[in-house]
């Protein structure tokens, strides 16, 4: 099973406060927004699901959602300078949010 | 209680916003905005009493970029540090970040440590340069203050060494004070044709004071005689320029100065004629040194207002006349027409003077 949420390296960051972190976790749910994302892969529009993808990939890091963070990663390096993604991995995104989305609804 | 200081977050995450808030609102007051326009009114309320800001690169309506090109122009990136928050793609943004004044840089992921020292550390420096700054400028005002003191004290010296030869003569100190103002008055009228700075001028009036200083070295006998000297005698009072020029060379703590110079130049030369027949050197036209040539107007004009052991004083009107038609020997033609124009000016001045308590 993937490392959805690294809690040891989350409470380090956050300096032990596991107060804040669940708090924050709470609040992961609608940070990305799908949405807007889903319409610009539609509309092939990569700069615009490269900035969505970004941001996503900088909540995912603080929040220390491991798995769906290394996915970032790997979808972001494609969609650098506007280039189009492999569906695959853009599939794979998808499926790891919804799966951290679980894991995180079961701790907080 | 000492009121936190006051840090202001930039980022358009709000989970990022509230974590940063999170670290640092222990120690800090913190302001969030989620964007370069929001922030900008925060820093605009705030001004310097914001400690610092971070601040997120890409964000919508207005970019970290932005914000800190508005920093630098309004030049409050030069009292306000700022760290920039980025991820690791984001490298070529930060050259211009930096470029555009950025203290430090953060990676996304924050760390708390790492958040709450940075932050510190960026502080702690900004404030010690400022302080560097204000101890420069401190050091900066002490210098300046000091030399216009040795400056002046310098004055005063020289003024006092010049009355001393004046009191032997007995005239009051008054006549080193009227010959001052008064060759100020003639050479900013002729500044422009003779290319001299308001510096210069002042420069130049200082020096004026030496002009008798000469005197000092003439005997009682001839200097306060009080009837009309003998070919001999004037030959010894005519030694006085060259005399006055001998000390002056002895001042060789003054000899990089422009100072230096001019009184040298006035001592020597403040009795040279247009038309080569004063002396010692019989210098003609602009041969002799402007400063020379206002001086030596100067001195005459106040020698013949004023009382001397062996004559009244002429009133100014006379005095100007007697200048102006060649009865004290020729004088530059234009520094004629300056007197003619400047004379109400003497006039006022050199009463002024006279009239002043000793």
């Amino acid at each position: 099973m993937p490392t959805y949420i690294d809690m040891k390296s989350a409470l380090a960051r956050v300096g032990g406060n596991e107060i804040l972190y669940k708090k924050l976790l709470g609040k992961f749910e609608n940070s990305i927004d799908t949405k807007s994302l889903e319409e610009a892969v539609q509309a092939q529009d990569w700069l615009k699901a490269g900035e969505i993808v970004h941001a996503a990939k900088g909540i995912a890091g603080n929040l220390s959602l491991t798995a769906f963070y290394e996915q970032c990663v790997i979808l972001m390096d494609q969609l650098r300078g506007g280039n189009a993604p492999n569906m695959a991995d853009y599939a794979k995104f998808k499926q790891l949010l919804q799966e951290t989305r679980a894991e995180i609804n079961k701790v907080v | 209680m000492v009121a936190k200081k006051k840090l202001l977050v930039v980022d358009d995450q709000e989970i990022n916003r509230e974590l940063l808030v999170a670290l640092t609102s222990d120690e800090f007051e913190v302001f969030e905005a989620e964007n370069g326009l929001v922030a900008q009114e925060i820093i605009d309320t705030y001004r310097f009493e914001l400690a610092l800001v971070l601040l997120d690169l890409h964000m919508p309506v207005m970019d970290g970029l932005e914000l800190l090109k508005w920093m630098n122009e309004t030049k409050l990136i030069d009292s306000i540090p700022v760290i920039m928050i980025t991820s690791e793609e984001e490298t070529s943004f930060l050259l211009e970040a930096f470029a555009l004044g950025a203290s430090d840089v953060m990676n996304k992921t924050f760390n708390a440590v790492i958040v709450a020292q940075r932050v510190k550390n960026v502080i702690n420096l900004y404030s010690y340069k400022a302080h560097l700054e204000e101890k420069v400028e401190a050091q900066r005002n002490a210098l300046n203050t000091q030399e216009e003191h040795i400056k002046q004290m310098n004055n005063s010296l020289i003024d006092t060494l010049s009355s001393t030869v004046e009191f032997r003569n007995l005239e009051s100190g008054k006549h080193i004070k009227r010959t001052r103002m008064l060759i100020k008055i003639i050479l900013q009228a002729v500044k422009d044709e003779y290319g001299l700075s308001d510096e210069q001028i002042d420069t130049i009036s200082s020096a004026s004071a030496l002009h008798d200083v000469g005197k000092i070295a003439i005997p009682d006998a001839v200097l306060l005689k009080p009837g009309k000297l003998t070919a001999d005698e004037f030959e010894i009072m005519k030694s006085h320029t060259v005399k006055g020029a001998e000390v002056i060379q002895g001042l060789d703590m003054f000899k990089d100065n422009d100072y230096y110079q001019y009184s040298l130049d006035i001592a020597k030369h403040h009795h040279e004629r247009w038309d080569g027949r004063g002396y010692p050197d019989q210098l003609k036209g602009d041969e002799i040194p402007i400063w020379a040539q206002a001086a030596s107007i100067v001195d005459v004009y106040d020698a013949l207002t004023s009382k001397r052991v062996y004559k009244d004083a002429f009133t100014h009107e006379k005095a100007i006349a007697m200048i102006t038609n060649g009865e004290c020997g020729e004088f530059n033609p234009k520094l004629m027409d300056v007197l003619k124009r400047v004379a109400p000016q003497l006039k006022i001045m050199s009463a002024i003077i006279r009239d002043e308590d000793i």
